[in-house]
Protein backbone atom coordinates (compact mmCIF):
# COMPACT_ATOMS: atom_id res chain seq x y z
CA UNK A 1 0.00 0.00 0.00
CA UNK A 2 2.61 2.57 0.98
CA UNK A 3 6.01 1.95 -0.42
CA UNK A 4 9.30 3.86 0.39
CA UNK A 5 11.77 3.45 -2.49
CA UNK A 6 15.32 4.27 -1.60
CA UNK A 7 14.96 7.69 0.26
CA UNK A 8 17.88 9.85 1.17
CA UNK A 9 17.57 13.08 3.46
CA UNK A 10 20.85 14.75 4.76
CA UNK A 11 21.00 17.10 7.84
CA UNK A 12 24.30 18.90 6.85
CA UNK A 13 26.99 16.32 7.77
CA UNK A 14 25.62 15.20 11.30
CA UNK A 15 22.36 13.14 9.75
CA UNK A 16 21.41 10.49 7.10
CA UNK A 17 18.27 8.59 6.71
CA UNK A 18 18.71 5.92 4.30
CA UNK A 19 15.93 3.81 3.94
CA UNK A 20 16.25 1.16 0.62
CA UNK A 21 12.75 -0.56 0.49
CA UNK A 22 10.22 -0.45 2.50
CA UNK A 23 6.64 -1.75 2.24
CA UNK A 24 3.73 -0.78 4.42
CA UNK A 25 0.85 -3.08 4.48
CA UNK A 26 -2.96 -2.31 4.45
CA UNK A 27 -4.56 -3.63 7.21
CA UNK A 28 -1.66 -3.50 9.98
CA UNK A 29 -0.46 -1.80 12.97
CA UNK A 30 3.45 -1.26 12.36
CA UNK A 31 5.60 0.40 14.92
CA UNK A 32 8.30 2.38 14.55
CA UNK A 33 10.85 1.89 17.30
CA UNK A 34 14.41 3.74 17.79
CA UNK A 35 16.27 6.21 20.31
CA UNK A 36 16.64 9.75 20.20
CA UNK A 37 17.55 11.10 17.16
CA UNK A 38 17.66 7.78 15.07
CA UNK A 39 15.78 9.40 12.16
CA UNK A 40 11.67 8.53 13.42
CA UNK A 41 10.67 11.64 13.33
CA UNK A 42 12.39 12.56 9.97
CA UNK A 43 11.11 9.00 8.44
CA UNK A 44 7.13 10.15 9.40
CA UNK A 45 7.95 13.46 8.18
CA UNK A 46 8.81 12.53 4.92
CA UNK A 47 5.51 10.42 4.69
CA UNK A 48 3.76 13.61 5.87
CA UNK A 49 5.19 15.53 3.02
CA UNK A 50 6.67 17.90 5.43
CA UNK A 51 10.28 17.10 4.52
CA UNK A 52 11.56 16.57 1.14
CA UNK A 53 13.64 13.56 0.27
CA UNK A 54 17.36 14.40 -1.54
CA UNK A 55 16.64 10.92 -3.25
CA UNK A 56 13.89 8.46 -3.66
CA UNK A 57 9.75 8.42 -3.72
CA UNK A 58 7.09 7.09 -1.76
CA UNK A 59 4.21 5.09 -3.71
CA UNK A 60 1.16 4.88 -2.44
CA UNK A 61 -0.96 2.41 -3.90
CA UNK A 62 1.04 3.11 -7.19
CA UNK A 63 1.00 7.06 -7.19
CA UNK A 64 3.95 9.52 -6.18
CA UNK A 65 2.65 10.88 -2.19
CA UNK A 66 4.30 13.96 -3.30
CA UNK A 67 2.65 14.57 -6.49
CA UNK A 68 -0.30 12.76 -6.17
CA UNK A 69 -3.38 14.16 -3.26
CA UNK A 70 -4.94 11.08 -3.15
CA UNK A 71 -2.86 10.07 -0.15
CA UNK A 72 -3.16 13.21 1.76
CA UNK A 73 -6.86 12.65 1.52
CA UNK A 74 -6.50 9.23 2.96
CA UNK A 75 -4.26 10.51 5.55
CA UNK A 76 -4.81 11.07 9.68
CA UNK A 77 -1.90 12.18 11.32
CA UNK A 78 -1.63 13.02 15.02
CA UNK A 79 1.28 14.88 16.22
CA UNK A 80 2.86 13.99 19.65
CA UNK A 81 1.88 17.69 20.46
CA UNK A 82 -1.15 18.84 19.40
CA UNK A 83 -0.86 22.77 19.16
CA UNK A 84 -3.71 24.57 17.21
CA UNK A 85 -4.25 28.32 16.98
CA UNK A 86 -4.27 29.44 20.48
CA UNK A 87 -7.79 31.76 20.97
CA UNK A 88 -9.66 29.17 18.83
CA UNK A 89 -12.63 27.52 19.95
CA UNK A 90 -12.99 23.22 20.24
CA UNK A 91 -15.32 23.00 18.19
CA UNK A 92 -13.98 25.74 15.51
CA UNK A 93 -10.86 23.24 15.54
CA UNK A 94 -13.47 20.51 14.20
CA UNK A 95 -14.72 22.83 12.13
CA UNK A 96 -11.41 23.56 10.41
CA UNK A 97 -10.55 20.35 10.40
CA UNK A 98 -13.58 18.85 8.54
CA UNK A 99 -13.98 21.71 5.88
CA UNK A 100 -10.28 21.07 4.99
CA UNK A 101 -11.18 17.28 4.90
CA UNK A 102 -13.67 17.66 2.09
CA UNK A 103 -15.13 14.83 4.07
CA UNK A 104 -18.67 13.73 2.85
CA UNK A 105 -18.99 9.97 4.38
CA UNK A 106 -20.21 10.10 8.01
CA UNK A 107 -17.93 10.65 10.92
CA UNK A 108 -16.62 8.49 12.96
CA UNK A 109 -17.50 10.17 16.72
CA UNK A 110 -16.40 7.55 19.20
CA UNK A 111 -13.45 8.75 20.56
CA UNK A 112 -15.04 12.52 20.40
CA UNK A 113 -18.11 11.12 22.46
CA UNK A 114 -15.98 8.65 24.86
CA UNK A 115 -13.34 11.47 25.23
CA UNK A 116 -16.66 13.69 26.06
CA UNK A 117 -15.19 16.64 23.58
CA UNK A 118 -18.75 17.79 23.31
CA UNK A 119 -18.57 19.40 26.70
CA UNK A 120 -15.49 21.24 25.82
CA UNK A 121 -16.32 22.39 22.96
CA UNK A 122 -16.64 26.19 23.58
CA UNK A 123 -13.37 26.15 25.86
CA UNK A 124 -10.45 28.13 24.21
CA UNK A 125 -7.52 25.64 23.07
CA UNK A 126 -5.22 27.39 24.94
CA UNK A 127 -7.11 27.23 28.64
CA UNK A 128 -6.97 23.01 27.97
CA UNK A 129 -4.39 20.88 29.64
CA UNK A 130 -1.79 18.88 27.26
CA UNK A 131 -3.54 15.63 27.51
CA UNK A 132 -6.81 17.39 26.96
CA UNK A 133 -5.18 18.86 23.57
CA UNK A 134 -3.93 14.85 22.60
CA UNK A 135 -7.85 13.97 23.34
CA UNK A 136 -8.76 16.12 20.91
CA UNK A 137 -6.19 15.51 18.12
CA UNK A 138 -7.27 11.58 18.60
CA UNK A 139 -10.36 12.42 18.62
CA UNK A 140 -9.89 14.76 14.75
CA UNK A 141 -7.81 11.87 13.50
CA UNK A 142 -9.66 8.95 13.93
CA UNK A 143 -12.81 11.12 12.87
CA UNK A 144 -12.53 10.98 9.41
CA UNK A 145 -11.79 7.32 8.82
CA UNK A 146 -8.63 7.23 7.12
CA UNK A 147 -7.15 4.86 5.42
CA UNK A 148 -4.02 5.57 6.80
CA UNK A 149 -3.32 6.89 9.98
CA UNK A 150 0.00 8.06 11.75
CA UNK A 151 0.36 9.19 15.18
CA UNK A 152 3.56 10.23 16.62
CA UNK A 153 3.65 8.88 20.64
CA UNK A 154 0.29 8.91 20.80
CA UNK A 155 -0.02 7.52 24.33
CA UNK A 156 2.55 9.93 25.54
CA UNK A 157 0.78 12.87 27.12
CA UNK A 158 -2.56 10.83 27.94
CA UNK A 159 -3.61 9.68 31.52
CA UNK A 160 -3.78 5.44 31.75
CA UNK A 161 -7.35 5.65 31.05
CA UNK A 162 -7.52 7.94 28.06
CA UNK A 163 -4.39 6.58 26.54
CA UNK A 164 -6.65 2.74 26.88
CA UNK A 165 -9.51 4.13 25.12
CA UNK A 166 -7.07 4.98 22.46
CA UNK A 167 -5.37 1.33 22.55
CA UNK A 168 -9.00 -0.50 22.12
CA UNK A 169 -9.57 2.34 18.89
CA UNK A 170 -6.44 1.38 17.30
CA UNK A 171 -7.24 -2.39 17.65
CA UNK A 172 -11.05 -2.17 16.53
CA UNK A 173 -9.67 -0.04 13.22
CA UNK A 174 -6.67 -1.81 12.44
CA UNK A 175 -8.61 -4.36 10.67
CA UNK A 176 -9.06 -2.16 7.48
CA UNK A 177 -6.21 -0.03 7.45
CA UNK A 178 -2.82 1.09 8.01
CA UNK A 179 -1.71 2.02 11.13
CA UNK A 180 1.93 3.22 11.67
CA UNK A 181 2.79 4.84 15.53
CA UNK A 182 6.04 5.48 17.29
CA UNK A 183 6.63 4.72 20.29
CA UNK A 184 8.74 4.50 23.77
CA UNK A 185 6.79 2.46 25.85
CA UNK A 186 7.32 -1.31 25.08
CA UNK A 187 4.08 -2.35 26.25
CA UNK A 188 2.43 -0.52 23.22
CA UNK A 189 4.43 -2.30 21.10
CA UNK A 190 3.10 -5.65 22.18
CA UNK A 191 -0.12 -4.79 22.76
CA UNK A 192 -0.97 -3.00 19.34
CA UNK A 193 1.76 -4.04 16.34
CA UNK A 194 1.28 -6.46 14.01
CA UNK A 195 5.09 -5.31 13.27
CA UNK A 196 8.02 -3.99 14.08
CA UNK A 197 10.25 -1.54 12.25
CA UNK A 198 13.70 -0.85 13.96
CA UNK A 199 15.53 2.24 13.28
CA UNK A 200 19.10 3.46 14.31
CA UNK A 201 21.56 6.45 13.12
CA UNK A 202 18.95 6.94 10.19
CA UNK A 203 19.38 3.05 8.66
CA UNK A 204 16.23 0.33 9.19
CA UNK A 205 17.93 -2.24 11.55
CA UNK A 206 15.24 -4.57 12.06
CA UNK A 207 11.66 -5.33 10.68
CA UNK A 208 10.10 -8.09 12.06
CA UNK A 209 5.92 -9.48 12.09
CA UNK A 210 4.99 -9.85 15.11
CA UNK A 211 2.35 -12.67 16.09
CA UNK A 212 0.92 -14.16 19.79
CA UNK A 213 3.47 -16.54 19.81
CA UNK A 214 6.78 -14.43 19.44
CA UNK A 215 5.56 -10.92 19.87
CA UNK A 216 6.28 -11.31 24.25
CA UNK A 217 9.80 -12.62 23.16
CA UNK A 218 10.31 -10.02 20.79
CA UNK A 219 9.40 -7.35 22.65
CA UNK A 220 12.13 -8.29 24.94
CA UNK A 221 14.68 -8.34 22.24
CA UNK A 222 13.52 -4.88 21.18
CA UNK A 223 13.48 -3.90 24.61
CA UNK A 224 17.10 -4.85 25.31
CA UNK A 225 18.67 -3.83 21.69
CA UNK A 226 17.89 -0.30 22.09
CA UNK A 227 18.85 -0.79 26.03
CA UNK A 228 22.12 -2.25 24.57
CA UNK A 229 22.17 1.25 21.60
CA UNK A 230 21.78 4.06 24.78
CA UNK A 231 24.83 2.08 26.34
CA UNK A 232 26.70 2.47 23.51
CA UNK B 1 -7.43 29.76 1.06
CA UNK B 2 -10.70 31.17 2.47
CA UNK B 3 -11.07 28.93 4.58
CA UNK B 4 -7.61 28.42 6.37
CA UNK B 5 -8.13 32.41 6.24
CA UNK B 6 -11.39 33.03 8.18
CA UNK B 7 -10.00 30.45 11.33
CA UNK B 8 -6.46 32.81 11.11
CA UNK B 9 -8.01 35.86 11.37
CA UNK B 10 -10.72 34.63 14.22
CA UNK B 11 -7.73 33.50 15.90
CA UNK B 12 -5.72 36.86 15.67
CA UNK B 13 -8.51 39.22 16.27
CA UNK B 14 -9.25 37.07 19.69
CA UNK B 15 -5.92 37.52 20.40
CA UNK B 16 -4.86 40.55 23.28
CA UNK B 17 -1.95 41.75 21.67
CA UNK B 18 -4.24 42.87 18.82
CA UNK B 19 -6.58 44.43 21.04
CA UNK B 20 -4.14 46.63 23.15
CA UNK B 21 -2.17 47.57 19.82
CA UNK B 22 -4.82 49.27 18.64
CA UNK B 23 -6.07 50.49 21.28
CA UNK B 24 -2.79 52.25 22.07
CA UNK B 25 -2.80 53.49 18.03
CA UNK B 26 -6.36 54.91 19.10
CA UNK B 27 -5.19 56.35 22.25
CA UNK B 28 -2.24 57.75 20.60
CA UNK B 29 -4.02 59.15 17.09
CA UNK B 30 -6.84 61.10 19.68
CA UNK B 31 -4.43 62.68 21.66
CA UNK B 32 -1.93 63.94 18.86
CA UNK B 33 -5.58 65.31 17.95
CA UNK B 34 -5.69 67.25 20.87
CA UNK B 35 -2.51 68.59 20.79
CA UNK B 36 -2.26 69.90 17.42
CA UNK B 37 -5.21 71.92 15.90
CA UNK B 38 -4.27 72.05 12.45
CA UNK B 39 -5.14 68.81 10.43
CA UNK B 40 -1.82 68.78 8.69
CA UNK B 41 0.16 68.93 11.47
CA UNK B 42 -1.74 66.23 13.03
CA UNK B 43 -1.55 64.24 9.95
CA UNK B 44 2.35 64.96 10.04
CA UNK B 45 2.89 63.75 13.28
CA UNK B 46 0.54 60.75 13.23
CA UNK B 47 2.72 59.87 9.81
CA UNK B 48 5.75 59.67 12.50
CA UNK B 49 4.30 57.03 14.27
CA UNK B 50 3.02 55.22 11.31
CA UNK B 51 6.29 54.54 9.75
CA UNK B 52 9.06 54.34 12.02
CA UNK B 53 6.65 52.51 15.09
CA UNK B 54 4.03 50.44 12.74
CA UNK B 55 6.89 48.49 10.85
CA UNK B 56 8.52 47.19 14.31
CA UNK B 57 5.21 46.77 15.68
CA UNK B 58 4.48 44.78 12.61
CA UNK B 59 7.26 42.89 12.16
CA UNK B 60 7.25 41.56 15.60
CA UNK B 61 3.95 40.35 15.40
CA UNK B 62 3.69 38.52 11.86
CA UNK B 63 7.22 36.79 12.72
CA UNK B 64 5.86 35.48 16.46
CA UNK B 65 2.79 34.84 14.97
CA UNK B 66 4.59 32.65 12.10
CA UNK B 67 6.96 31.08 14.48
CA UNK B 68 4.31 30.02 17.12
CA UNK B 69 1.73 28.62 14.76
CA UNK B 70 4.84 26.24 13.02
CA UNK B 71 3.16 23.23 14.43
CA UNK B 72 0.15 24.11 13.31
CA UNK B 73 1.05 24.60 9.92
CA UNK B 74 2.59 21.14 9.68
CA UNK B 75 -0.63 19.62 10.84
CA UNK B 76 -2.21 22.03 8.19
CA UNK B 77 0.41 20.64 5.47
CA UNK B 78 -0.94 16.82 6.14
CA UNK B 79 -4.30 17.81 4.64
CA UNK B 80 -5.15 17.77 1.39
CA UNK B 81 -4.62 21.65 0.89
CA UNK B 82 -1.27 23.24 -0.96
CA UNK B 83 1.33 24.72 0.68
CA UNK B 84 1.10 27.93 -1.17
CA UNK B 85 -2.49 28.02 -0.27
CA UNK B 86 -1.65 27.29 3.14
CA UNK B 87 1.45 30.29 2.94
CA UNK B 88 -1.07 33.08 0.86
CA UNK B 89 -3.41 32.34 3.85
CA UNK B 90 -1.02 32.98 6.45
CA UNK B 91 0.24 35.68 4.53
CA UNK B 92 -3.28 37.81 3.60
CA UNK B 93 -4.62 36.88 7.53
CA UNK B 94 -2.14 38.76 8.86
CA UNK B 95 -1.98 41.92 6.20
CA UNK B 96 -6.03 42.46 6.53
CA UNK B 97 -5.51 41.84 10.74
CA UNK B 98 -3.03 44.46 10.99
CA UNK B 99 -4.90 46.79 8.42
CA UNK B 100 -8.06 46.24 10.20
CA UNK B 101 -6.23 47.45 13.17
CA UNK B 102 -4.51 50.58 11.60
CA UNK B 103 -8.12 51.68 10.44
CA UNK B 104 -9.45 51.29 13.65
CA UNK B 105 -7.05 52.80 15.78
CA UNK B 106 -5.75 55.86 13.48
CA UNK B 107 -8.01 56.22 10.30
CA UNK B 108 -11.65 55.97 12.23
CA UNK B 109 -10.32 58.26 14.96
CA UNK B 110 -9.00 61.53 12.64
CA UNK B 111 -12.38 60.91 10.29
CA UNK B 112 -14.16 61.26 13.84
CA UNK B 113 -12.03 64.66 13.76
CA UNK B 114 -12.85 65.99 10.31
CA UNK B 115 -10.32 65.08 8.46
CA UNK B 116 -10.50 63.85 4.78
CA UNK B 117 -8.49 64.35 2.12
CA UNK B 118 -5.70 63.50 3.68
CA UNK B 119 -7.07 60.28 5.68
CA UNK B 120 -7.10 58.72 2.32
CA UNK B 121 -3.25 59.72 1.64
CA UNK B 122 -2.78 57.96 5.06
CA UNK B 123 -5.09 55.20 4.29
CA UNK B 124 -3.42 54.30 1.29
CA UNK B 125 0.58 54.54 2.14
CA UNK B 126 -0.46 52.76 5.88
CA UNK B 127 -1.85 49.75 4.12
CA UNK B 128 1.10 49.80 1.56
CA UNK B 129 3.48 49.61 4.82
CA UNK B 130 1.63 46.84 6.71
CA UNK B 131 1.29 44.66 3.26
CA UNK B 132 5.53 45.41 2.49
CA UNK B 133 6.51 44.80 5.92
CA UNK B 134 3.93 41.80 6.56
CA UNK B 135 5.86 40.10 3.45
CA UNK B 136 9.69 40.97 4.70
CA UNK B 137 8.76 39.50 7.83
CA UNK B 138 7.60 36.56 6.88
CA UNK B 139 10.05 35.93 4.23
CA UNK B 140 12.70 36.10 6.92
CA UNK B 141 11.06 33.80 9.34
CA UNK B 142 10.62 31.35 6.74
CA UNK B 143 14.62 31.39 5.90
CA UNK B 144 15.23 31.02 9.60
CA UNK B 145 13.75 28.34 11.35
CA UNK B 146 15.07 29.31 14.91
CA UNK B 147 12.74 32.35 15.98
CA UNK B 148 15.65 34.11 17.65
CA UNK B 149 17.80 34.97 14.53
CA UNK B 150 14.12 35.62 12.47
CA UNK B 151 13.19 38.06 15.01
CA UNK B 152 17.04 39.63 15.11
CA UNK B 153 17.70 39.59 11.54
CA UNK B 154 13.97 41.59 11.28
CA UNK B 155 15.02 44.02 14.55
CA UNK B 156 18.29 44.30 12.35
CA UNK B 157 16.55 45.33 9.05
CA UNK B 158 13.90 47.54 11.21
CA UNK B 159 16.91 50.00 12.41
CA UNK B 160 18.71 50.28 9.33
CA UNK B 161 15.60 51.03 7.36
CA UNK B 162 14.29 53.34 9.76
CA UNK B 163 17.51 54.67 11.17
CA UNK B 164 20.43 53.66 9.83
CA UNK B 165 19.61 54.28 5.76
CA UNK B 166 18.92 58.14 6.00
CA UNK B 167 22.43 58.37 8.42
CA UNK B 168 24.21 56.36 5.17
CA UNK B 169 22.12 58.67 2.50
CA UNK B 170 23.88 61.72 4.83
CA UNK B 171 27.33 60.76 5.27
CA UNK B 172 26.99 59.98 1.24
CA UNK B 173 26.27 63.42 0.25
CA UNK B 174 28.21 64.89 2.95
CA UNK B 175 31.50 62.79 1.30
CA UNK B 176 30.82 63.11 -2.13
CA UNK B 177 29.17 66.06 -2.46
CA UNK B 178 31.37 67.05 -5.31
CA UNK B 179 29.68 64.73 -7.53
CA UNK B 180 26.42 64.24 -9.18
CA UNK B 181 24.18 62.44 -6.96
CA UNK B 182 20.78 63.06 -7.93
CA UNK B 183 19.86 60.10 -10.11
CA UNK B 184 21.45 58.05 -7.56
CA UNK B 185 19.15 59.70 -4.69
CA UNK B 186 16.58 58.51 -6.38
CA UNK B 187 16.92 55.21 -6.52
CA UNK B 188 18.24 55.08 -3.34
CA UNK B 189 14.51 56.31 -2.56
CA UNK B 190 13.17 53.07 -3.92
CA UNK B 191 15.73 50.94 -1.78
CA UNK B 192 13.72 51.86 1.64
CA UNK B 193 10.18 50.89 2.11
CA UNK B 194 9.68 53.39 4.77
CA UNK B 195 10.96 56.51 2.96
CA UNK B 196 8.70 55.65 0.34
CA UNK B 197 5.86 55.84 2.45
CA UNK B 198 7.02 59.00 3.59
CA UNK B 199 7.88 60.62 0.65
CA UNK B 200 4.13 59.33 -0.49
CA UNK B 201 2.34 61.36 1.93
CA UNK B 202 4.73 64.41 1.90
CA UNK B 203 4.24 64.38 -1.73
CA UNK B 204 0.17 64.35 -1.44
CA UNK B 205 0.76 66.62 1.15
CA UNK B 206 2.97 69.03 -0.87
CA UNK B 207 5.04 69.96 2.18
CA UNK B 208 8.37 70.68 -0.06
CA UNK B 209 10.41 71.57 3.13
CA UNK B 210 10.20 68.19 4.49
CA UNK B 211 11.03 66.14 1.63
CA UNK B 212 14.51 66.25 2.16
CA UNK B 213 17.51 65.95 -0.25
CA UNK B 214 16.38 62.84 -2.15
CA UNK B 215 12.73 63.19 -2.13
CA UNK B 216 13.46 67.01 -3.64
CA UNK B 217 15.40 65.53 -6.47
CA UNK B 218 12.58 62.75 -6.64
CA UNK B 219 10.00 65.37 -7.36
CA UNK B 220 11.90 67.27 -9.51
CA UNK B 221 13.14 64.20 -11.56
CA UNK B 222 9.78 62.64 -11.95
CA UNK B 223 7.01 65.35 -11.13
CA UNK B 224 4.52 65.21 -8.76
CA UNK B 225 1.79 63.42 -10.74
CA UNK B 226 4.35 60.66 -12.11
CA UNK B 227 6.17 60.28 -8.58
CA UNK B 228 3.08 59.50 -6.70
CA UNK B 229 2.28 56.68 -10.05
CA UNK B 230 6.40 55.79 -9.50
CA UNK B 231 6.10 55.37 -5.39
CA UNK B 232 3.14 53.20 -5.52
CA UNK B 233 4.87 51.01 -8.29
CA UNK B 234 7.55 50.79 -6.35
CA UNK B 235 5.51 49.87 -2.93
CA UNK B 236 3.74 47.46 -4.87
CA UNK B 237 7.52 45.55 -6.02
CA UNK B 238 8.45 45.51 -2.18
CA UNK B 239 5.07 44.05 -1.36
CA UNK B 240 5.36 41.06 -4.59
CA UNK B 241 8.77 40.32 -4.86
CA UNK B 242 9.18 39.36 -1.12
CA UNK B 243 5.90 37.31 -0.86
CA UNK B 244 6.55 35.17 -4.00
CA UNK B 245 10.00 34.73 -2.68
CA UNK B 246 8.33 33.71 0.59
CA UNK B 247 6.20 31.40 -1.14
CA UNK B 248 8.90 29.75 -2.74
CA UNK B 249 10.77 29.20 0.17
CA UNK B 250 8.13 27.91 2.30
CA UNK B 251 6.95 25.18 -1.39
CA UNK B 252 10.19 24.02 -0.57
CA UNK B 253 10.84 24.19 3.14
CA UNK B 254 11.60 21.57 5.05
CA UNK B 255 9.43 21.39 8.10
Amino acid sequence: MLRVNKIIKTYGKKFRLELDNLTLESPSVVTLLGPNGSGKTTFLKVLLGLVNPEKGDIEYNGSDIYKDFAFKTDLGYMPQTAIYPDNLKVKEIIEITKSLKNHTQDYDDELYEQYKIELILESKFSSLSQGTKQKIAAAIVFMFRSRVIILDEPTAGLDPYASEILKNKILKEKKDRLILFTTHIMSDVTELSDRVIYIHEGKLKYDKMMNSEFSERDSRQIASEVANYFKG
Amino acid sequence: MRKIMKYIIRDVARSKFIFFYTATLFLLTVGLNYLNRDETKTVITVLNVVIYLMPLVNILYVSLHYYNSKEFIETLLTYPVKRGQIFMAEYFSLTLALIFSYILGVIFPLLIFGSTMLILNLLVSGILLIAMFTSISLLVSIIYDERIKGIGMLIGIWLFMAIVFDGIILIMYFLLNDFPLDKISVILIALNPIDLTRLYILINLDIASLFGYSGANFIKFFGQAYGIVILLLVSFIWIIVPTLLARRKFNKKDF
